[in-house]
């Protein structure tokens, strides 16, 4: 990957992730002949609150709470991998420079900390499937991700068509 | 989700506790009854919104009960003791036991592998065995079982997450199939349990085993075949071929090993057990025959106590103490009483109509927050509505609640085994919304029937019954 080029990263999760998304994110790359850092955000915390939630209202005891937990984790990896290793081919077809990484934690956080070790001049990011209304009451990661992203952040919806451009 | 809110709510909670201490009475309701009100509201406050976690917000009525003076602290710790919290501790130590030992699994896989010839019927498959499982095991335990066996037939599969017609019918099956089955009896769902407890504290009135399945199966047993039907039609849209996943059942299966000696030992204690509450229970008392299982399970050897441990969230002891200690509070201070009475204000509608509204509002309701807390929340009010409208038997009152509770179909948050076939990412929020929302008014329409036509055969009438 050149140091001089300009760098698009693409934010992925194990739902944040769409064919739409993915070929939109890599083909805005080509046009303007930027390298691609796909980054893949493993968000423990996710199943791990879930989990939590579980226990409480569901009362699931804590050894069947721990096999479910892994069986999440595990399989979010995985999918996660997955999306990675697609977006990655499609990219090598478009002629595109790609580096992956893997990170854990909260993603508007990992993201923002990716963008600024890799010197990424744009993030792109696909929102989660929630109604607008839920959006607004309890907040959304990628409004977090705008406020914390060293570079502006583009935002396409699950068709791949760009919704928002957010410059911090 | 509520966390954004935290403080808000917290503060809103405590002007429910605290308003009631400064506040004059309203006519028709003394000093202590508008004090258990507002421990009511705060209560129905923190369980809604899950600031707490609800066993900590069962435990804290427990705690303010006696400080606000409306029940003095023996009856309310009195109250935690009741017959049903000793009814489910030993329904779970035997659940808990057929986990550790690997029964319920064998029963699982061997249920589904039964069903393996082709995609369509292993999905019957699915839903029929977490159903059947749910009757006899908690809902949310047969989910949790079921879910790695469907994730990786979903692989073996190559299901695509969200983009398969097969994959979403799949998890739903796995949800609705263990909520479905969850209504069934008095072991699927704690709240059933719980119900019967807070009708016992408020009229003296009590509901079997038997009696119980009588009114829940048909219900069950009709959803269930409108969910299989509907569920069939939504995967034939995206045909499977089934042959790799035979192997992989197979494998599962295998790996379960031979029964062992304390599993059959495990099964027969289970079966008496069952028999022992269906036929028994009248007359020596379900909560009794329960405990007694449980000591059984250790005398032959067939658990131990760390894996009982292990395998039992005793946070549901807490909640359902606190529960039905804050129902009987409701019921003795008349505020039950007087709630129903601004409800009702002049309204007096046909019994039918006033049933029917209880089980609307809960069935939506219960959506929203946990099964339990929804029983916990309607059934003390509903009871005493139905004294001002005329319907006399509160055993009517509590099916119209608990079952209802017990059917959330359209939101993850609105049931486990919902959240559990949700958390695989194979179904979007408006699959299960939209065929939810088709599952419950279908339900609603079957309890209407049932209602009118088949509960009335086994004493259950609006009035005078």
């Amino acid at each position: 990957m050149s140091e001089n080029r300009a760098k698009c990263l693409v934010a992925l999760t194990a739902f944040r992730f769409s064919p739409g998304f993915a070929t939109a994110a890599l083909e805005s790359a080509r046009d303007r002949s930027e390298d691609v850092v796909l980054c893949l955000v493993r968000e423990r915390a996710k199943s791990d609150a879930m989990a939590d939630r579980l226990a409480d209202s569901g009362f699931l005891a804590e050894r069947m709470l721990h096999d479910l937990q892994e069986t999440m984790a595990t399989e979010y990896r995985a999918r996660g991998l997955e999306y990675l290793r697609e977006l990655a081919e499609e990219a090598a077809r478009l002629g595109i420079r790609v580096d992956t990484m893997e990170v854990e934690g909260a993603f508007p956080e990992c993201i923002a900390q990716v963008a600024r070790e890799v010197g990424a001049g744009r993030i792109v990011v696909t929102r989660l499937e929630r109604p607008t209304l839920a959006r607004v009451f309890f907040g959304s990661e990628v409004d977090r991700l705008t406020k914390l992203a060293p570079c502006p952040v583009e935002v396409f919806d699950r068709r791949g068509a760009a919704v928002e451009a957010e410059r911090p | 989700m509520f966390e954004r809110y935290r403080i808000a709510i917290f503060i809103l909670g405590l002007v429910f506790l605290l308003v009631p201490l400064v506040a004059p009475a309203p006519e028709g309701l003394g000093e202590s009854g508008l004090r258990c009100v507002g421990i009511f509201a705060a209560s129905c406050l923190f369980w809604v919104t899950g600031v707490l976690p609800l066993a900590v917000t069962s435990l804290s009525v427990l705690a303010l009960l006696p400080l606000l003076g409306v029940l003095s602290a023996d009856e309310a710790f009195a109250l935690f003791g009741n017959r049903a919290v000793f009814f489910i501790l030993g329904a779970l130590v035997l659940a808990a036991s057929m986990i550790s030992s690997g029964l319920s699994s064998r029963l699982a896989l061997l249920a589904v592998t039964r069903f393996g010839s082709s995609g369509r019927s292993f999905l019957l498959g699915v839903i029929l065995s977490a159903a059947l499982l749910s009757f006899w095991m908690p809902e949310h335990a047969v989910a949790a079982m079921l879910f790695p066996v469907i994730l990786e037939v979903a692989h073996g599969l190559k299901l695509e997450p969200r983009r398969s017609a097969y994959g979403v019918a799949l998890f739903l099956a796995l949800g609705w199939g263990s909520v479905i089955g969850g209504i069934a009896t008095l072991l699927g769902g704690a709240r059933n349990p719980l119900a019967i407890a807070i009708l016992y504290q408020t009229t003296g009135e009590s509901i079997g085993f038997f009696e119980w399945m009588q009114a829940a199966v048909p219900l069950s047993l009709g959803l269930l075949v409108v969910a299989a039907v509907a569920l069939d039609r939504l995967a034939a849209r995206d045909p499977v071929d089934f042959a790799p996943c035979r192997e992989i059942l197979k494998r599962k299966l295998a790996s379960v090993g031979p029964v062992t000696g304390a599993e059959r030992r495990l099964a027969w204690i289970a079966v008496g057990t069952v028999a022992a509450w269906m036929f028994l229970g009248h007359s020596v008392g379900l909560a009794q025959i329960s405990v007694l299982s449980a000591v059984l399970l250790f005398v032959f050897r067939v658990t131990d106590w760390a894996a009982v441990e292990e395998n039992v969230d005793w946070g549901i002891i807490v909640m359902y103490g606190g529960a039905v200690a804050l129902g009987a509070a409701l019921v003795d201070t008349g505020a039950a009483r007087w709630l129903a009475s601004e409800i009702v204000a002049h309204a007096l509608l046909p019994p039918v109509l006033v049933l029917m509204i209880l089980a609307g509002a809960t069935i939506f309701l219960t959506e929203g927050i946990s099964n339990a807390a929804a029983v916990a929340v309607v059934l003390p009010i509903a009871l005493s509505l139905a004294e001002f409208e005329g319907i006399s038997s509160g055993k009517l009152i509590v099916f119209v609640v608990a079952l209802p509770a017990g059917l959330a179909f359209c939101l993850p948050m609105g049931s486990p085994p919902n959240a559990i076939a949700y958390s695989s990412g194979y179904f979007r929020l408006r699959d299960i919304l939209i065929l939810g929302m088709f599952l419950k008014l279908v339900g609603l329409a079957l309890m209407l029937v049932l209602m009118i036509w088949v509960w009335p055969r086994f004493g259950l009438t609006f009035v005078g019954g």
